[in-house]
């Protein structure tokens, strides 16, 4: 795979594909991301090893497996536990963000715009970033 | 003849028994010759000559009269009269005097004797007449006395007081009752006094102003009055006399007169104040019974709505989602190539995000709530919800009068959703205004006991009556709202307002966030004036501890 260096990696993990492909479409539009799909939440965490994406989109409710049940499986990955991660529901209740594992977790209303997407992509890899050092997140030699 | 001897003018069963007492022989023997000649077998005569021996002769037999002579070698004058009736008072007595002395005569006669005869004037005829005359007459007077005594006894004997007044409103007759009540001995002292002669000025003149009305016609007074002075009974309680006062009538109608009645009706007093308590209390029962019925009922409709609402909001926020998302992706790419669409774009988008409002309502009402309790000046959420509805009010012309407590202390709620429903409120009662109309928004303190006599209902428990709540109203000028929908208004999905416009969960959501705070939310219509009156109440010391919250289980 040749990746582009200056644009962000964003896994997308959602069991509806016209969200995943809508926000692909939009995100790669700006030219400012790279966007990989992925609509099984059970193959998140190996679709994460392999493609290394800056940051993670995930939808909240989805059958097998919850957002919050992929989120605890990728913080609890020696090597995917520092990306960051952007929850995107229909219902943002407090309850959630009230769980200490989420506390650098961001959580986006369904449905949201494009600019409020970036904002929120942005956000949370500038605080990423500051709390781990520039760069990205993987350990080296881990790929 | 000596005295005792009896003469036995008839052996006849039938015979009139006669004492004569008479000392001189010669009147003897005429009215003994004048029984046999008046009738042979009709008297039967006893004779002695002195008191003593005939009071001795009553004492043994019983006689049907006495023939008195009250010249006697032992007694004289009306004194021999009275002697021998009081020997035998019942028994008739005829005086006979030589004398015609009417004085006498009527003295005697006065004193109880059946009749005064002049020995000169007698003969044979007349005297039998008498005599017979006499016996019927004293028994006549004998059964009226004891009718009188029994109808005296009868009336003595009730426990009511009972008088009888004439057209001046004296009394005519009373019973020992009414005696007893008014502290005399006897009735005597009570006859022939008015109430004016009993009573102070005042009382009297209530009292006789009651008479005045029978006199002139009312068929009947009544009167209950509590007992002054020793007006408790033994347990403790009031008691209670009711006056009846009715007319005496003579046969064609003339009212001669009034009865009336005094009687004590502290026990049926103490019966009625019970029903009346039994009723106030099944009366409140019932109404709790059905404020209870009615929030069940409006906690089930909350909770199946809650269910679907987050199934629905899941449902179509994705497909939501999608389109707002393709939508900046088509935005980017069309309007820099083909601008007039970025219009068409802008509209797509416009009606996606009036749907997730729609949305988003029912989430708000589904959600599980949790409020961010601070402490808040009402006055300024009122203030910069009006600000936020100032756009509007213009718009219809509208006219906001305010009026907001200076003094209002702040209260701990959460200033966003108060703030929530206050813009519900308004807008609604913008909504429900004509143009050119008023609007009125007001804030003040009071008890709970006024917000109640305002007419606002609320469940008994929610607030003590002396609670003191802070309380905003927001009055519209408007139709009003119809009997059949202040049922619905707080039913979620229930609107007025045209397709589109109206959700039908601004009203049950803002409920449930006063309900939140422990407070009321009421609407109702305006008394005596057009327009409906929104009333938001929640109590001033209200810590937050009776806030309820719900479990969070609904997750998108």
């Amino acid at each position: 795979m040749i990746l582009n260096t200056s644009k962000k990696k964003i896994l997308i993990v959602d069991d509806e594909e016209g969200i995943t492909r809508m926000i692909k479409l939009a995100l790669e539009q700006t030219g400012h991301y790279e966007v990989y799909e992925e609509n099984k939440p059970m193959r998140a965490l190996t679709t994460a090893w392999s493609f290394q994406p800056d940051l993670i989109i995930l939808d909240v409710m989805m059958p097998g497996m919850d957002g919050t049940e992929v989120a605890k499986l990728l913080k609890g990955d020696r090597r995917a536990k520092d990306v960051p991660i952007i929850f995107l529901t229909a219902t943002v209740t407090r309850g959630e963000t009230d769980d200490k594992w989420a506390e650098n977790v961001i959580y986006i209303r369904k449905p949201a715009t494009l600019p409020e997407l970036i904002n929120g992509i942005e956000q949370s890899i500038e605080a990423a970033n500051a709390s781990n050092g520039s760069g990205s997140q993987w350990i080296a030699g881990s790929q | 003849m000596e005295d005792g001897s009896c003469i036995n003018v008839s052996e006849s069963n039938m015979a009139i028994n006669v004492l004569h007492i008479e000392d001189n022989p010669g009147d003897a023997t005429l009215l003994r010759a004048m029984l046999f000649a008046a009738d042979k077998k009709g008297f039967e005569l006893a004779h002695v000559t002195r008191l003593s021996a005939g009071i001795e002769q009553l004492g043994r037999h019983s006689f049907d009269i006495v023939m008195l002579d009250m010249s006697l070698p032992d007694s004289s004058g009306i004194d021999t009269f009275k002697r021998i009736h009081e020997k035998a008072p019942h028994t008739p007595v005829i005086v006979l005097s030589g004398l015609d002395d009417e004085a006498a005569a009527m003295q005697t006669v006065h004193a109880g004797a059946q009749d005064y005869l002049c020995k000169d004037e007698l003969n044979e005829r007349m005297l039998a007449r008498a005599i017979r005359y006499a016996i019927e007459r004293h028994h006549a007077d004998e059964r009226l006395e004891g009718e009188r005594r029994l109808l005296r006894s009868l009336i003595d004997s009730l426990p009511d007081q009972i008088y009888v007044k004439d057209c001046k409103s004296k009394f005519v007759a009373c019973n020992t009752a009414v005696a007893k009540l008014m502290g005399f001995n006897s009735v005597d002292e009570i006859v022939g006094k008015t109430d004016f002669d009993l009573f102070p000025q005042s009382l009297a003149e209530k009292f006789h102003n009651e008479e005045i009305a029978v006199f002139s016609g009312q068929p009947r007074v009544n009167r209950e009055e509590k007992i002054e002075g020793s007006g408790l009974t033994s347990s403790g309680s009031q008691r209670w006399m009711l006056t009846t006062k009715v007319p005496l009538c003579e046969p064609d109608g003339t009212i001669y007169g009034l009865v009336g009645i005094n009687r004590e009706i502290t026990e049926r007093k103490q019966v009625e104040d019970r029903l009346v308590r039994l009723l106030a209390d099944l009366k409140r029962t019932n109404e709790n019974l059905k404020a209870a019925q009615m929030q069940l009922i409006q906690a089930e409709k909350m909770e199946s709505v809650g269910r679907i609402a987050a199934g629905v909001a899941h449902e179509v926020k994705n497909p939501l989602a999608v389109a707002v998302m393709g939508l900046d992706y088509l935005k980017n790419t069309l309007s820099v190539e083909q601008p007039k669409f970025a219009p068409v774009l802008n509209d797509i988008y416009e009606a996606i995000k009036r749907a997730d409002t729609v949305i988003g309502g029912l989430l708000d009402f589904s959600r599980p709530r949790t409020l961010i309790l601070k402490l808040d000046d009402v006055n300024k959420l009122i203030d910069a919800s009006l600000s936020l509805i100032r756009h509007d009010l213009s718009k219809k012309h509208l006219t906001l009068n305010q009026n907001l407590s200076e003094s209002l202390p702040k209260i701990k709620l959460d200033g966003n959703k108060i703030s929530q429903v206050l813009i519900n409120l308004l807008m609604n009662a913008i909504h429900a205004t004509p143009e050119n109309g008023t609007l009125l928004v007001s804030s003040c303190t009071m008890r709970a006991s006024e917000l109640g006599n305002s007419g606002v209902t609320f469940p008994p428990e929610r607030f003590g009556v002396d609670d003191t709540l802070i309380v905003v109203q927001i009055e519209d000028t408007g139709a009003g709202i119809s009997d059949e929908n202040l049922s619905k208004i707080f039913d979620p999905y229930f609107t007025t307002k045209p397709v589109g416009e109206g959700t039908g969960l601004g009203l049950p959501v803002s409920r449930q966030i006063v309900e939140l705070h422990g407070g009321v939310l009421d609407l109702r219509n305006r008394r005596n004036e057009r327009g409906a009156r929104a009333t938001i109440a929640i109590r001033l010391r209200s810590d937050g501890t009776k806030i309820r919250t719900k479990t969070d289980s609904l997750k998108a």
